[in-house]
């Protein structure tokens, strides 16, 4: 029944899956985003002031940068490719419920959701189709685990490193600043990898809805 | 081999606890303080189920009240939606037949406004309630069929509407499986 839902709503449910469930209560690796989000936030910050950067008072170096990348990244990957075979086969139209930019939510629904959330979808996809069988399996598979195994080489590389006394310059993580930075991290990577298929999708819908156009 | 015995432990624990502890108590409890709701709020008819309280059912007859759309016609075992986005031309087109449908059923002019939740479907097709304005426009129809006079049903319609809970969750709404027993067996 997602699918009946107002286009702005509709936006809301794919935001929060794309920025990679960050808010608790989400189904599937909120945490572990919300971890490899404060790894990125602290590398920022370290480029900011000219320090190596810390996190938890371990040094962050290539090697964990190089993961936390993969795991931002991937996912979207996942999603944006799959998302697009969809959109330009006939085979990954033919399952839609609804046309116009309403079929792009619907589409781009079933792969993030299959990525990072619990594989539902806007119910109106018809999803048992041979292609949508495979590629929303393998876009589960790629989403589990490009989020998981880098997050624990992160784990094990931080564990065997030297605990790094706090100084005086060290920026901690208990501070509203780093919220701040946090959130502005969660939303720009979100916002800036998933906004040009969110404005074809739901934005686009939510303009047409008010003129009244039809597909 | 600790590691092992530990986890093994903590399993057996779990299982006892989540799979056994947890539901037979919780079981009792609602048991004990609320059987009817635990078990479905069945609503009974001379000791027959003949449905609950919380799924809808359908009526056609225009001596009865009838609810919303159903998407899966009120079938009991499933429950879906139109699945169809406010943009969609068949959305509109369906709502169009239905609005037509109220109208020509219960003899309305082509300008009366009708509620939206006669002409739409709701999430779970089984919704057993219709607002108090939707049942209050079929009362003349039921009214004239069963020949019974319409401030009679009006009341009976007003004695079954169950208020917002807590005074603002939701709206007022009559409940239409009970409604129609009621107008066979008062």
């Amino acid at each position: 029944m997602h699918d009946s839902l107002t286009p702005l709503s509709g936006f809301v449910l794919l935001f929060n899956m794309c920025v990679g469930e960050v808010i608790f209560g989400g189904v599937g690796a909120g945490l572990i985003t919300l971890l490899v989000n404060a790894v990125l936030t602290m590398f920022i910050v370290g480029l900011m002031i000219g320090r190596s950067p810390e996190f938890l008072a371990k040094k962050l170096e290539p090697f964990e940068m190089l993961m936390a990348v993969i795991c931002v990244l991937a996912t979207p990957m996942s999603v944006l490719i799959f998302g697009c075979i969809a959109v330009v086969t006939s085979t990954g139209l033919s399952s839609l419920n609804n046309l116009g930019p309403h079929g792009i939510s619907e589409i781009l629904y079933a792969f993030a959701s299959t990525s990072g959330n619990n594989g539902s979808a806007f119910a109106g996809l018809n999803a048992g189709t041979v292609f949508y069988t495979l590629t929303t399996s393998l876009s589960m598979l790629v989403g589990r685990l490009t989020t998981i195994i880098p997050v624990l080489a992160i784990a094990g590389s931080l564990a065997k490193k030297k605990f790094v006394p706090v100084g005086s310059a060290t920026f901690t993580t208990d501070v509203p600043l780093f919220v701040w930075l946090l959130i502005g991290v969660v939303v720009l990577v979100g916002g800036l990898t998933y906004f040009p298929v969110l404005t074809l999708g739901p934005i686009l819908e939510h303009f047409f809805m008010g003129m009244g156009k039809t597909f | 081999m600790g590691v092992l015995k530990q986890g093994f432990i903590i399993f057996i624990i779990f299982s006892v606890l989540t799979g056994i502890i947890y539901p037979v108590f919780i079981t009792t409890i609602v048991q004990l303080v609320m059987k009817d709701k635990a078990n479905g709020s069945f609503i009974k008819l001379n000791g027959r189920i003949i449905g609950s309280e919380l799924i809808g059912q359908k009526f056609t007859s225009s001596k009865y009240f009838h609810g919303r759309p159903s998407a899966i016609d009120y079938s009991g075992n499933i429950s879906g939606a139109s699945n169809l986005g406010p943009t969609s031309r068949k959305l509109i087109e369906l709502t169009g037949s239905e609005i037509n449908k109220v109208k020509v059923r219960n003899n309305l002019a082509p300008d009366v406004k009708i509620p939206a939740d006669l002409v739409l479907s709701s999430a779970s097709g089984l919704d057993p309630h219709i607002s108090l304005q939707s049942a209050l426009l079929q009362v003349s129809r039921v009214a004239s069929e069963r020949g019974v006079a319409r401030e009679d049903l009006v009341k009976l319609v007003v004695k079954n509407t169950e208020k917002p809970q807590l005074g603002f969750l939701g709206e007022e709404r009559v409940n239409v499986l009970k409604l129609n027993l009621e107008l066979d067996y008062r």
